[in-house]
């Protein structure tokens, strides 16, 4: 097993053996002299450095051309069936069904089993992809990457190894190998994961062109101050570092509760000469001072916490910010929220989503009363927001003056 | 349930594992594995494809042009390595096609009995 020691003994040997060509010429404001090996033998698309070797960049172009044929043809084709079985079984489509009924008139369909399974192959063969190719190629070298970066600027990052890890945060969401908090890899299975998963959605993100424009789209304090931005809930920081460029004379915080993440993330904001700050902290407990920031944001948390922790959660963002601060938590629709048709083929795919993606909490957070809680702690809510996830109408709560 | 120490080499944690692999869709869990392997060949079949499409170009690049890769008369030797390659995937991906077992994972040997 490798350990830190190792590791830094193999950096030192294959420093010289990577050469230049490893070594990013763009670091202006960074003292000579100071720059960070960056391992990047391939060079970049956009700002995602491409995966270690050419097979792993195949195979991976190869399953998001399955993504998407799966969530366009197949899907399509697999909805199509599911209707024709309930209308003959003399089910109407349009109204939902509880699951057992569903399982029972549809459960050995080839097409609708076929979409399940491509689903959970392609994800679970993407994340091996990446996962094998850095682990298994140089895993030593990229494993002592972050080293070089936790302590150096701009922005800082905090990692707290002894602090305590909910259970709740512990899961494989979306399939994820370790999940956030337990995979070496976690930042980089979850950045290439997501990126594919964007693109086979049509929305290119290799300059994190998705998060700049959702940070647009958070929502100031009416009388415009900013200096202050926490971000919850983090993850790699691609909210973060884009709430940073919308708001440059502000100070910056993403905090996650995976360490693997937000160094990962305080490594891409160090190679973009990005000052904001990272820390391993809890959204529910985050331990700044009371009226400290101005905005508090967070992007697809809520959904991945049971509901007593995405109310706590909320509490928390009404303490930290200061009286006229906003909230902006963008998410799924939850409840209250317009929300898609509840027919029996969503509620099957919300299941299968729940259940076999690992969304675990997703359910608890589409059914609670999140908007009530808001207001419970004081927030005045406006739920018709800007347009933020995939164009959905988003909540923008506001601490009173 | 007792938790592990974080890694202070990684900075990773004790997690959950998914059980994820455990799912089956089809009522013959053979038939997802079939679906999953045939996915899995589709990637190889994609990388190894995608491999030539850049060594093609590579070629191009040295003087090495499309028409000369498609004129390519292999020699004597070429064929008959080659025909042993082709063979080899044929028997591979064809052969387990033909099989028939017919015996019950239960069934004794025939001399058991």
């Amino acid at each position: 097993m490798l350990n830190r020691r190792t590791l830094f003994g193999s950096l030192a040997g294959a420093v010289s053996a990577l050469s230049v060509a490893f070594t990013k010429a763009a670091y202006a404001k960074i003292p000579a002299g100071d720059t960070p090996i960056d391992i990047e033998p391939r060079s970049k698309v956009g700002q995602l450095e491409r995966l270690p070797t050419l097979d792993a960049e195949s195979r991976n172009d190869f399953l998001t051309g399955v993504r998407n044929w799966r969530g366009g043809k197949l899907l399509s084709a697999s909805r199509e069936r599911f209707n024709q079985i309930l209308t003959e079984a003399g089910e109407d489509p349009r109204k939902d069904l509880p699951l057992e009924r569903i399982f029972q008139l549809v459960g050995n369909d080839p097409l609708v089993s076929l979409e399940g399974r491509v689903r959970i192959d392609a994800q679970r063969m993407a994340h091996k992809t990446f996962r094998d190719s850095f682990q298994n190629h140089r895993g030593d070298v990229y494993l002592a990457e972050p080293e070089q970066y936790d302590k150096r600027g701009p922005g800082t990052l905090e990692l707290n190894p002894d602090m305590h890890i909910p259970d709740y945060t512990r899961h494989e969401i979306h399939m994820q190998p370790g999940g956030y908090v337990g995979g070496a890899f976690a930042g980089a299975i979850y950045h290439y994961g997501t990126n594919a998963f964007y693109e086979a959605r049509g929305t290119d993100n290799y300059l994190d062109e998705h998060h700049a424009k959702l940070a647009s789209q958070v929502s100031a304090p009416a009388d415009g101050r900013v200096r202050r931005i926490l971000d919850m809930g983090c993850g790699i920081g691609q909210l973060t570092v884009g709430l940073k460029k919308q708001h440059e004379d502000a100070e910056v915080w993403g905090i996650d509760v995976g360490a693997p993440m937000i160094r990962y993330g305080h490594m891409r904001a160090v190679d973009e000469n990005v000052d904001v700050n990272f820390a391993q902290r809890l959204a529910e407990d985050t331990r700044f001072p009371d009226n400290h920031f101005d905005i508090v944001a967070s992007y697809i948390l809520h959904h991945e916490m049971p509901a007593e922790a995405s109310r706590n959660v909320i509490a928390e963002a009404f303490r930290v910010l200061r009286p006229g601060g906003v909230y902006v938590p963008i998410d799924f629709h939850t409840g209250g929220q317009p929300r898609r048709p509840q027919n029996a083929f969503n509620s099957y795919q919300l299941w299968k989503d729940h259940r076999w993606n690992n969304e675990v909490w997703r359910i608890e957070y589409q059914d609670m009363d999140y908007f009530g809680h808001m207001a419970k702690v004081g927030f005045q809510v406006n739920r018709k927001g800007p347009r933020a996830w995939f164009n959905r109408t988003n909540v923008v709560a506001t601490k009173p003056a | 349930m007792a938790l592990k120490k974080t890694d202070p080499s990684t900075y990773t944690t004790e997690f959950i594992a998914s059980d994820v692999d455990k799912v089956r869709f089809y009522e013959d869990p053979m038939i997802d594995n079939i679906v999953t392997a045939i996915l899995a060949l589709g990637t190889e079949t994609w990388s190894n494809r995608r491999r030539t499409l850049v060594l093609e170009r590579l070629l191009q690049e040295k003087g090495v042009t499309q028409e000369m890769i498609e004129s390519y008369m292999p020699s004597d030797e070429d064929k008959a390595e080659w025909q042993t390659e082709r063979d080899r995937l044929v028997e591979m991906i064809m052969g387990p096609l033909m099989r028939e077992g017919n015996l019950s994972p239960s069934a004794k040997r025939q001399h058991d009995e």
